[in-house]
C-alpha cells in the first residue's frame, strides 16, 4: 500500500437511493403460492381421489375393504416380499457401497473419474432397461442362464441393487470426502489399529450418511416398478406392481386404495429416517475441502507395515468386482440386441425405424415423443422444484416460520414416496373436467409431462437444496451492504453459486422423465405412447424379433439417458451438491 | 449533529433473557476512525450488524441527523468487512471489486485498478479468489467494501484471522488506507493494541454496554473503572492509601482512589527501591519478563535486561516505570 497519494477516492458520499424496488413480498408469495398450487391440484388431489375411490361407497365411508383386501393371504404375501425385497437389497447396497464410497471418493488413482462415471450409470437407467438388461442375461440361453435365476427373488434383489448401489457410494462417498482425516490420525497416534480407528472414529462419523443414503435406497426398492414388473413375473411383485395389477386386470379399486395407504405408510416411516439423517448431516455439511490420498496396489514407500494399506486393497478389489459386475447386465444388453438368429448384425437397429408390424408407432417415433415430453416435464420439474428450494433454504427469524419451512420441505418429498402408478391411476379419475373446466385433460396428452413433473421435483429439489442451504448468510449480507437490492442478492449469490447443481438438476430431471414409467403406462396415449412404455409392450409380445427390437430400443434410451446425465454431471464441483 | 449517531440502541436476540446490546448511545464524527474493544461476546458484533442493518433493533441509528432504521442494508451506504472477507468465490478479484459499483458505469475499470492499487493489489483483476492468502482475501474485502464509497465502513474483526505479524502491518495499513480516502468508520476487535493502531477513538464495550469512549491515549492514561481498565491489560491495582503506593506516587504522581499497573510497570534494577520476589521467566521478543511477588501489590509483571537469568525465589530490586500507572478513581 504505497500509493496512497494517487488516491481519486474522495469521500464522496454515495445518496441514499429512494423509490420502491422489486417488492420481495410479493415475489415470495408466489414462490410459495406455485409450487403449493403444482402438487395440490397434481399430486394431491389424484391421490386422494385414487383413495376416496376405495373408501367411500355412494357417499358413506367405508373401511371393510382394509378387512377385506387384509383377510387376502396374497396381500401378506405381497407386503412380506416388498419388505424383504427392500430391507436385503438396502443391506447389500451398504455392505458394497461403503468400500465403493472410500475407494472412489477418499483415494485417488487413475481413471478414478471414468469409474465414478460408469457406476452412477444404473440409477440413471430407466427401470425398464434394468430390467430388460437382467432379463436377457438370466433367461436359459443367455451368458448367465445356466444359474436358473430368472425369475427369482435372487434376481430381483440383484437389479435392485445394480439400481441403488450408485445412491449408497455417492451419498456417503459425498461426505466421506470430506471428512476431515485430523480425527482420524487423532486415533492412530492414540494407539488405534487401522481398522479400529475406522470402526471408531471414521464410521460413527459417516453413520447420517450411511442412514440417509439407506433410507433412500429402502424407499426406492420399496416402490421399485418397472424392474420389477419385468423381472418378477407371476410370482414375485411389490405393493407397487401389486396396485397395477389391482387396478388394471382386477379393476380391483378398493384394492389397489388400500395397498396405498399400505404403502404411503411404510414409505411415510423411510422418509421420516430419512429426514431425520439429512437433518444431521446438513448441520455437519461445513466440513472441510476434499481430500483424497493416492491409491496404489504396492505399499507405498517407506510406510510400515499394517497401517492400512491391506485394508485399502480389500476396498479396492471389493469395489473392483463390483464394477465387474455393474459392467455385466449393460455389456450383455448391448451384446444381445446385435445378436440376429445365429448371426450378428444392426436388424434390430434397423427396424426401430418401422412398426415391425404389431406397433401403433415406430421406435424413433416413440423416442421423439419421449424426449419432447422429458423436456416439457424438466421445465415443470426445475420451476416448482427451484422456487421449492429456495424458499425452504431460508432461514426465517421467527420460529413459526422455521417450521413452515420444515413443513413445506417434508411435504414435497411426498412424490417420492407416493406411488407413480397411485400418481398415474388418479389422474385417469381426476383429471376429467377438472375443477369443473369443461375439458378433459386425459385425452390432451398434456398429463405425462405434468405426472413426469412431479415425479422429477423432489430430485429437483434435494439437488438443488443442499448447495443453497451452505450458502453463507454472510455472502448475502456483504451483497446487501454493497448495494445489491434483494433480487440482485438472489440473481448474484443464489442463483449464481447454484448454478451448476442447477444443471445436474436439469440432467437428473430429465433422466427419471425419460424414464418414467410407472405414471406415463396409465397416462400416455395408445396412439402416442414413450420409449418406456413402447419397450414394455415389446416384450410383451412373443417372437425373436419383438424381442430383439425390445434389446435395441432398451439400449438407444439407456444411451440417450445416461448421456445426457453425462453431460450435466461435468457441472458439478468436487464435494459440492446433491445426494445423489 | 453529522457523521454516525446511535441513540439508545438495544438489539435483542429470541430466547435470550439478556440484551446482546443494551441501550449504547455513540456519535462518530465524518472522517473519524471509532474502535469497537470488548471481549468476545460482548456484543460488539451485534451492534456492528444493527448499524448495518442486518439485525432488527429498538432506539435509533441516524446518519446526518435522519434516522436510517427504516432503510434496507442495500440502500444505508454502509460497507461492511466480515472477518473472513465472504468474498464471491464465483467471481474474480475484479469481479468482487466491481460488484458494488453501478452496472454500465464509466470508468468502472479504472476504479477497480485504483482501488486494487490502493490495497496493495495492483494487477490482480483476473486473478481467481481462491488463489488469495488470508491476508490478501482481507485486502480484496476492504476494496470490495471501499470502492462505491461508502457513507460509513463498517469493519467487523477485519484482521483476527491473520497472523500476528501480518495483522500488525495490516492495521498501519487499514488505517492510512481509510485516512487516505476520508472514510468514516466503525472499527471492531477485541485486540486493544490493533484498537489503538487503526481508531481515533476507541469504544470499550462489555455485556452489550458501553463503559467508555475515549482516545486512544486518554483511555490508557485514565481508565474511567477498574473493569475498563482490567480489559486493556491493567494487572495490579493498588489503593493509594496503601503504604506500597507512596513508592508507586512518587515516581508517578496521579490522581484518584486507586492506582492501576500495567504490565511494564517495574523495571527490574540492581539498586532498584522496591524489591520483589521472582516466579517465574518468560522471554517476549527477545526481552525478559519477570513474573514478580511484590509485597502490599501482589504478583505484577516486570521487564528485565536481556540476558539476564533468574531462578524463582530470587529477590531482586525493582524501578518504577510512571507511564505503565494511571489513577483510577
Amino acid at each position: 500500500m504505497t500509493t496512497l497519494t494517487r488516491v481519486s477516492a474522495t469521500p464522496a458520499q454515495r445518496p441514499v437511493r429512494g423509490g420502491a424496488g422489486w417488492p420481495m413480498g410479493v415475489f415470495w408469495a408466489l414462490a410459495v403460492v406455485v409450487p403449493l398450487l403444482f402438487l395440490g391440484i397434481f399430486f394431491a388431489w389424484p391421490v386422494v381421489e385414487m383413495v376416496r375411490r376405495g373408501f367411500v361407497v355412494d357417499g358413506s365411508l367405508d373401511l371393510s375393504g382394509f378387512a377385506d383386501v387384509f383377510s387376502r393371504p396374497r396381500t401378506w404375501r405381497l407386503v412380506g416380499l416388498t419388505i424383504a425385497q427392500a430391507t436385503v437389497a438396502t443391506t447389500l447396497a451398504v455392505l458394497l457401497g461403503i468400500p465403493g464410497a472410500y475407494v472412489l471418493y477418499r483415494r485417488r488413482w487413475r481413471g478414478r473419474a471414468a469409474v465414478r462415471a460408469l457406476v452412477t450409470v444404473p440409477f440413471v437407467l430407466p427401470t425398464v432397461v434394468v430390467g430388460v438388461a437382467f432379463r436377457s442375461l438370466l433367461v436359459s440361453g443367455g451368458p448367465l442362464g445356466f444359474l436358473h435365476l430368472d425369475g427369482t427373488f435372487v434376481a430381483i434383489v440383484a437389479a435392485l441393487v445394480f439400481f441403488d448401489y450408485a445412491v449408497v457410494v455417492r451419498g456417503v462417498g459425498g461426505m466421506w470426502e470430506r471428512l476431515d482425516p485430523r480425527a482420524e490420525q487423532a486415533a492412530r497416534a492414540l494407539g488405534a489399529s487401522p481398522w479400529r480407528a475406522f470402526r471408531t472414529v471414521t464410521l460413527p462419523a459417516l453413520t447420517p450418511a450411511i442412514a440417509s443414503a439407506a433410507s433412500l435406497v429402502f424407499l426406492f426398492c420399496a416402490t421399485a416398478f418397472g424392474t420389477v414388473l419385468i423381472l418378477g413375473g407371476l410370482k414375485f411383485g411389490t405393493i407397487e406392481t401389486e396396485i397395477w395389477v389391482q387396478t388394471t386386470q382386477f379393476l380391483d379399486l378398493r384394492a389397489a386404495a388400500v395397498l396405498s395407504v399400505v404403502q404411503l405408510v411404510i414409505v411415510g416411516l423411510a422418509l421420516t429416517v430419512a429426514g431425520r439423517a439429512r437433518a444431521h448431516r446438513e448441520r455437519a455439511l461445513a466440513l472441510a475441502e476434499p481430500v483424497s490420498r493416492p491409491l496404489s496396489l504396492r505399499r507405498p514407500a517407506g510406510s510400515p507395515r499394517r497401517d492400512g494399506h491391506g485394508l485399502a486393497l480389500a476396498a479396492a478389489g471389493a469395489t473392483a468386482f463390483v464394477v465387474l459386475l455393474l459392467c455385466l447386465p449393460l455389456v450383455n444388453l448391448v451384446v444381445r440386441s446385435l445378436r440376429v438368429g445365429d448371426g450378428w448384425g444392426l436388424d434390430h437397429y434397423a427396424a426401430l425405424g418401422s412398426t415391425g408390424g404389431v406397433l401403433t408407432v415406430s421406435v424413433w417415433t416413440a423416442t421423439l415423443t419421449s424426449l419432447r415430453t422429458a423436456l416439457e416435464a424438466t421445465v415443470l420439474a426445475l420451476v416448482v422444484g427451484g422456487l421449492v428450494a429456495l424458499v425452504v433454504s431460508r432461514r426465517p427469524r421467527a420460529a413459526a416460520g422455521r417450521r413452515a419451512v420444515a413443513g413445506l420441505d417434508a411435504l414435497f418429498m411426498l412424490p417420492l414416496g407416493v406411488s407413480a402408478v397411485t400418481v398415474g391411476f388418479g389422474f385417469l379419475l381426476s383429471m376429467h373436467e377438472p375443477l369443473g373446466l369443461p375439458i378433459d385433460l386425459r385425452t390432451s396428452g398434456v398429463l405425462v409431462p405434468i405426472a413426469q413433473a412431479v415425479v422429477a421435483v423432489p430430485l429437483v429439489v434435494r439437488t438443488v437444496l443442499p448447495v443453497l442451504r451452505a450458502i453463507d448468510p454472510r455472502l448475502r449480507h456483504a451483497a446487501s451492504t454493497l448495494g445489491a437490492a434483494p433480487g440482485r442478492v438472489l440473481r448474484s449469490v443464489d442463483l449464481s453459486l447454484a448454478a451448476r447443481s442447477i444443471g445436474l438438476a436439469v440432467g437428473f430431471a430429465f433422466a427419471a422423465s425419460l424414464g418414467e414409467f410407472g405414471a406415463t403406462s396409465f397416462l400416455a396415449r395408445p396412439d402416442n405412447p414413450t420409449l418406456p412404455v413402447l419397450i414394455f409392450r415389446l416384450i410383451g409380445r412373443p417372437g425373436p424379433d419383438s424381442y430383439g427390437m425390445a434389446l435395441a430400443a432398451s439400449v438407444v434410451l439407456a444411451v440417450l439417458t445416461a448421456s445426457i446425465v453425462a453431460a450435466c454431471e461435468r457441472l458439478r464441483s468436487p464435494g459440492s451438491g446433491g445426494e445423489w | 449533529m453529522s457523521g454516525l449517531g446511535l441513540l439508545d440502541v438495544v438489539v435483542r436476540y429470541p430466547g435470550r433473557a439478556t440484551p446482546a446490546v443494551d441501550h449504547v448511545s455513540l456519535h462518530v464524527a465524518p472522517g473519524e476512525v471509532l474502535a469497537l474493544l470488548g471481549p468476545s461476546g460482548c456484543g460488539k458484533s451485534s451492534l456492528l450488524r444493527a448499524i448495518a442493518g442486518l439485525e432488527p433493533l429498538t432506539g435509533d441509528v441516524t446518519w446526518d441527523d435522519s434516522s436510517v432504521v427504516q432503510v434496507p442494508v442495500h440502500r444505508r451506504g454502509f460497507g461492511l468487512v466480515f472477518q473472513d472477507g465472504q468474498l464471491f468465490t464465483h467471481r474474480d478479484v475484479g469481479g468482487n471489486v466491481a460488484y458494488g459499483l453501478p452496472a454500465r458505469s464509466t470508468g468502472r475499470d479504472h476504479r477497480v485498478a485504483e482501488l486494487l492499487e490502493l490495497v496493495g493489489l495492483g494487477g490482480y483483476e483476473r486473478r481467481p479468489v481462491a488463489t488469495l492468502s488470508g491476508g490478501e482475501r482481507q485486502r480484496v474485502a476492504l476494496a470490495r467494501a471501499l470502492a462505491p464509497s461508502p457513507r460509513l465502513m463498517l469493519l467487523d474483526e477485519p484482521l483476527s484471522a491473520l497472523d500476528r505479524t501480518l495483522r500488525e502491518r495490516l492495521a498501519v495499513d487499514l488505517r492510512a488506507v481509510l485516512v487516505a480516502t476520508g472514510t468514516t468508520a466503525v472499527f471492531v476487535t477485541h485486540d486493544q493494541d490493533e484498537a489503538f493502531a487503526v481508531a481515533d477513538r476507541v469504544a470499550v464495550l462489555a455485556d452489550g454496554r458501553l463503559l467508555q469512549v475515549d482516545a486512544p491515549a486518554d483511555l490508557w492514561r485514565r481508565p474511567a473503572s477498574r473493569e475498563v481498565a482490567s480489559f486493556l491489560g491493567y494487572e495490579a491495582f493498588v489503593p493509594v492509601d496503601d503504604p506500597a503506593a507512596a513508592a508507586l506516587l512518587a515516581a508517578a504522581p496521579r490522581d484518584g482512589a486507586v492506582l492501576a499497573l500495567a504490565e511494564g510497570a517495574f523495571v527490574v534494577s540492581g539498586d532498584g527501591a522496591l524489591k520483589g520476589t521472582v516466579r517465574g521467566t518468560t522471554s517476549r521478543r527477545g526481552r525478559t519478563e519477570v513474573r514478580v511477588d511484590v509485597p502490599g501489590i501482589g504478583p505484577v509483571t516486570a521487564l528485565g535486561p536481556v540476558g539476564t537469568r533468574w531462578e524463582a525465589g530470587d529477590v531482586v530490586g525493582l524501578d518504577v516505570d510512571g507511564d505503565a500507572i494511571a489513577g483510577l478513581d
